[in-house]
């Protein structure tokens, strides 16, 4: 066996460098498919609608392409005006059953796609800030690919542990007096050294393979020809390069960047011949750059640390406002290929000099041996468990009755909302005595940015959503930058204990000491949802795009279908809406079926314990009842009705004709 | 004893490479706090006659100390003209305006609202909002008290006794103290040189087998061990403390003033919920003893880790990844009191315990995060401390001696 195959059994297998390499692979493998996010969820949610119109805008921006989208735009408003006025004109009796069902298939064909259309417009106002190089295409597997700028850990760890080992093993066992002794001393460690940086260079590849492979499954990695200004985060970008060669490049500087840190270690090895004192070296000469100094700086420094960071070689420039004057301050100037070139060659130079006083050290010199002390090679790697963001507590069944339109009420307590103040209130229902939520004396005192944006009541529980809003306009290291946090508290009325059930940071922007990165857009929704309500399985969060139901477990969101326009009721199992054709329809939030109540068209209605208040639009806007199922609709009232709200009491219409309140007790 | 545990000190923590690093990191902890002054604060123009920094001294010597109706109505007499003189946008620009005084309206406008105005508004309607916190408190209380929900109305009753009375008197320069209470990077420097320190202590016995010979000394054994423990405690201790005070002084010298340690922790606008109602001073000190503990109880468990291996290279980068997890998890549980509780590195970054008045329930007892986090920490470390010393070989003259 040659010497390379000896010290490859050696390295590889007696001291477990194999069992690092496929630890860190695996590692990085689960940690994606577990944490990964698609960085746009809107083109993701309604993939099929965004697709079609990406067949026909897809590539560079054309007038043409700009002209059809804006006509798009302008016949999905009025299709939009068009369904609503043939609604209308149809439960008023203005037009025919068959004249409605023309009309509405003609709008239907218009908005089949609406949804996709929100992310493409989206994408094209982001085109047009610089049409020459921006193109249309699915960002998400690219955007997701490029979203690692921030420092690989397990690789980061598993070089340490391999270039460490390499010549520390010798020392701590004062085999390297023996082995310079040896004819082939020298081949020996050139063997070690050639291994040791292939080794890295094939971990570093390997995982941006997997990353490549992850994304290219999940989301598909099109037109890797299309220029790298496409995804956002390269918008700034005056390079002239394309996805694929950014996505090659950014691997091979990475590649560069893990082998520099590889000799590194091995020099500061041979140089100071003790494991911690190697490895300390190492972790300060990257870490301490890394969260010390700023970027602008960092990209400038001839060490591992901006290789394999890499993403800021091809970034554009970046600057914030002042927070006080107002005026522009560069935080990152763009790198030039020049300047970039001559680090890589500046970095070389040191890495060929490194490279050669390590095999300069291990040359024969006849030294002095000494005895040979047993070596053990000891090993595990311990894995990084982090923690979730927040989790998630098992509640009791959920089986009070919601409706987004009024306030909730039970038998002890009901929440009084004012439109003065914004602020939401808890009445006693025997005393009528109020109390402010959030029931913390500190809540709101000190910040405007704190409020109560929604209430759910389910007895003996209220849930409030809570947002908090924290900017950091002062602090070190997250300059100007703001963080809103939205919390979901349950409250027991019987004993006030509060518990955070739901937390989540919503920004996409995030700061850990001072190193600044982005995760997906998944959480953003939550800064404009304005009502929700849960069970044991799912939370539901209301905005203006539709219901977004968070899973309580896994935290996957799903945003379903269901107009928000009108009222919206729960009942614990059933989701009530009336959709886009005026149908009361009752989705069930276990089988994920909608079924609408054919008979029941309604402009307003609202969930009873007795069933479904709706307004008729078949005739003439009156009141009727009917079963939660939809059947055995019943008249009420022969007054046409504007609305029709439960308080968890009494049901009460508002008058068409003069606006009036009328009540039914229950 | 004591001559054991200074023998370890010395051989442990007195080499040439732990006092190389503490003189680098010393340094890179000075230049990160020189770079923070120069990148945040707006006094770094120069000593010119129309700079800021000069500008900004001047005016201070008018202004600090108690908060006067005088010294209120004559700032206003000078910042509402510039305010309405430049409120449209269309003021003139010069920068060499013989009549203000850097030089151009908006820049004077700016200066007195950023180092004058919104400080001294913000004292002013500090004691209103705290009054109104306690009230609130009192009135939670009340309540509370009817409900019978005792643990709420403890915890409404620690609220008001925290936030009954609190003032802010007097006007003082808070710039350097905020960026001084905001800062972490040495907190990395504490623990990386801490961790190289504490690597060695068992491991470069065994590396050299030295702890077989250590087994047949009559100070060998569990009694080199404890030795052990507490050089490598002083260590941590004296090495957190390092920080803590050149962080001072670096933010000191940097800032060229001390002025606004005096002022109570709550002037500072992150700290408005402090849960203590101590001077800045004061917090500097409660913070310093905080860090002291964190870095201890992380110790301990370095050092737990590391007894087991017989090389540096295992337990420095286990050590080293559980570091990070405690960061990166404080930083994603920051908002759950009982993680914070339980994670020591937030006390070493203790502005997440001292910045916010929140509580944990102990068998009914509402206690502050802070005091719940030490006692934890002292309660984990000890027991770490413990379990070192027990699971560490035993001397064997004492074996021999129970054998017989």
């Amino acid at each position: 066996m040659s010497v390379f195959s000896y010290e490859w059994k050696k390295l590889m297998i007696y001291q477990r460098g194999l069992c690092y390499i496929l630890a860190a692979l695996l590692v990085s493998t689960v940690w994606l498919a577990a944490t990964d996010r698609p960085q746009n969820s809107a083109m993701e949610e309604y993939r099929e609608e965004y697709e079609w119109y990406l067949e026909r805008l897809d590539g560079a921006y054309t007038e043409e392409k700009a002209a059809w989208l804006e006509q798009e735009a302008q016949a999905i408003t009025e299709a939009r005006y068009t369904r609503s006025r043939s609604q209308e004109s149809y439960y008023s009796g203005q037009i025919t059953a068959e004249q409605y069902e023309r009309q509405i298939a003609e709008v239907n064909t218009v908005l089949a796609h609406e949804h996709g259309f929100e992310a493409v417009y989206r994408q094209y106002l982001y085109v047009c800030e610089n049409t020459g190089n921006r193109y249309f295409l699915n960002t998400n597997g690219w955007a997701g690919l490029f979203s690692a700028q921030t420092l690989d850990f397990s690789l980061f760890l598993v070089i340490l542990i391999l270039a460490a080992t390499v010549f520390c093993s010798e020392y701590s066992c004062q085999m390297d007096a023996l082995l310079r002794t040896a004819p082939q001393s020298r081949k020996s460690a050139r063997s070690k050294a050639v291994m040791t940086l292939c080794v890295v260079f094939a971990l570093c590849g390997g995982l941006a393979l997997i990353r490549f492979a992850f994304f290219g499954i999940k989301y598909g990695l099109p037109h890797g020809e299309y220029p790298v200004q496409s995804i956002a985060c390269f918008g700034g970008s005056t390079k002239n390069v394309s996805l694929l060669a950014a996505y090659l490049i950014l691997t091979g500087l990475r590649c560069f960047g893990s082998v520099y840190l590889a000799v590194l270690l091995l020099f500061t090895s041979v140089l100071v011949k003790k494991y911690a004192l190697t490895v300390v070296i190492g972790v300060a000469s990257t870490l301490i750059p890394y969260i010390g100094l700023s970027r602008q700086i960092c990209y400038r420094l001839p060490i591992p640390l901006p290789f394999l960071l890499a993403a800021g070689f091809l970034e554009g420039a970046s600057s914030v406002e002042d927070s006080l004057t107002g005026e522009p301050i560069v935080t990152f100037s763009e790198r030039s290929p020049q300047e970039l070139l001559a680090l890589l060659v500046l970095s070389a130079v040191c890495y060929a000099l490194m490279v050669w006083w390590v095999l300069r050290q291990n040359t024969n010199c006849w030294q002095s041996g000494k005895k040979l002390v047993r070596r053990h090679g000891a090993a595990a790697l311990g894995l990084l468990i982090l923690l979730s963001l927040s989790g998630c507590s098992v509640a009791e069944s959920a089986n009070g009755i919601f409706n987004s339109s009024s306030q909730s009420v039970s038998e002890t307590y009901s929440v009084i909302y004012d439109d003065q103040t914004r602020t939401y209130a808890l009445e006693n229902r025997a005393t009528g005595a109020l109390t402010d939520l959030a029931l913390s004396p500190l809540f709101g005192a000190f910040s405007d940015g704190e409020s109560i944006k929604a209430v759910y009541m389910d007895a003996p529980y209220i849930y409030y959503m809570s947002s908090r809003t924290e900017q950091y306009v002062d602090r070190v290291g997250s300059y100007n930058s703001t963080a809103t946090q939205v919390s979901i508290v349950r409250l027991d009325t019987e004993t006030f204990e509060e518990q955070v059930i739901f937390e989540k940071i919503t920004d996409s922007g995030r700061s850990l000491l001072g190193i600044d990165y982005t995760v997906g857009d998944t959480w953003m929704f939550l800064q404009y949802c304005y009502g929700f309500f849960l069970n044991n399985d799912s939370l539901f969060f209301i905005t203006n795009d539709g219901v977004t139901e968070v899973s309580r477990n896994i935290q996957r969101t799903q945003v379903l279908d269901i107009p928000t326009k009108g009222n919206i009721a729960f009942d614990g199992r059933t989701i009530y809406f009336i959709n886009e054709n005026s149908l009361l329809t009752a989705y069930d939030t276990k089988t994920h079926k909608e079924r609408p109540f054919r008979n029941v068209v309604a402009s307003d209605f609202c969930l009873t314990d007795q069933g479904l208040y709706f307004i008729n639009r078949m005739d003439s806007d009156c009141v009727y009842l009917c079963g939660r199922d939809g059947v055995g609709s019943l008249k009420i009232s022969n007054d046409p009705a504007l609305s029709v709200v439960y308080d968890g009491e009494k049901v009460t219409m508002i008058l068409k004709s003069d606006g009036k309140e009328v009540v039914f007790e229950l | 004893m004591i001559r054991l545990i200074r023998y370890e000190f010395i051989k442990q923590f007195c080499k040439r490479s732990i006092l190389a690093l503490f003189v680098v990191f010393s340094l890179a902890n000075l230049f990160k706090i020189y770079g923070e002054y120069k990148s945040y604060s707006f006094l770094t123009d120069g000593n010119g006659e129309r700079s800021w920094h000069t500008l900004h001294w001047q005016l201070y010597e008018e202004y600090r100390g108690e908060i006067t109706p005088e010294k209120v109505e004559r700032l206003l007499a000078a910042y509402q003209p510039l305010v309405e003189a430049t409120s449209d946008m269309t003021a003139s620009t010069a920068t060499d305006d013989p009549n203000t005084m850097t030089g151009n309206l908006y820049s004077d406008r700016n200066l007195l609202d950023k180092y004058f105005v919104t400080p001294m508004q913000y004292f002013y309607e500090y004691s209103g909002q705290s009054e109104q916190v306690a009230n609130r408190a009192r009135q939670s209380a009340a309540l509370y008290g009817e409900r019978g929900a005792v643990y709420q109305q403890r915890e409404s009753g620690a609220i008001y006794n925290l936030y009954a009375g609190r003032t802010i008197p007097a006007f003082a320069y808070r710039e350097m103290c905020n960026y001084y209470l905001n800062y972490d990077f040495s907190i990395i420097l504490t623990l990386l040189l801490c961790l190289y320190g504490i690597i060695g202590t068992f491991v470069s016995e065994r590396e050299t087998q030295m702890d077989m010979l250590l087994l047949v000394s009559p100070n060998g054994g569990r009694k080199t061990t404890l030795a052990k423990i507490l050089a490598a405690t002083l260590f941590l201790l004296l090495t957190s403390l390092w920080f803590s005070l050149l962080d001072l002084i670096g933010f000191a010298v940097s800032f060229q003033t001390l002025e606004g340690l005096t002022l109570p922790v709550f002037a500072i606008p992150n700290f408005a919920e402090a849960s203590v109602n101590i001077s800045i001073f004061q917090y500097v000190l409660l913070s310093a003893a905080l860090k002291c503990a964190g870095a201890w109880v992380i110790g301990m468990l370095w050092l737990l880790i590391s007894m087991f291996w017989k090389n540096a290279l295992l337990p420095f980068v286990i050590n080293f990844a559980l570091c990070m997890a405690l960061i990166v998890s404080g930083a994603a549980c920051a908002y759950s009191n009982f993680s914070k509780v339980l994670n020591p590195y937030s006390l070493l970054t203790n502005r997440v315990l001292l910045g916010k008045t929140e509580f944990v329930n102990l068998g009914g007892f509402p206690i502050l995060t802070w005091q719940a986090a030490i006692w934890f920490a002292l309660i984990a470390g000890l027991a770490v401390a413990v379990m070192i010393y027990f699971l560490s070989a035993e001397n064997c003259h004492r074996c021999v001696w129970r054998a017989k």
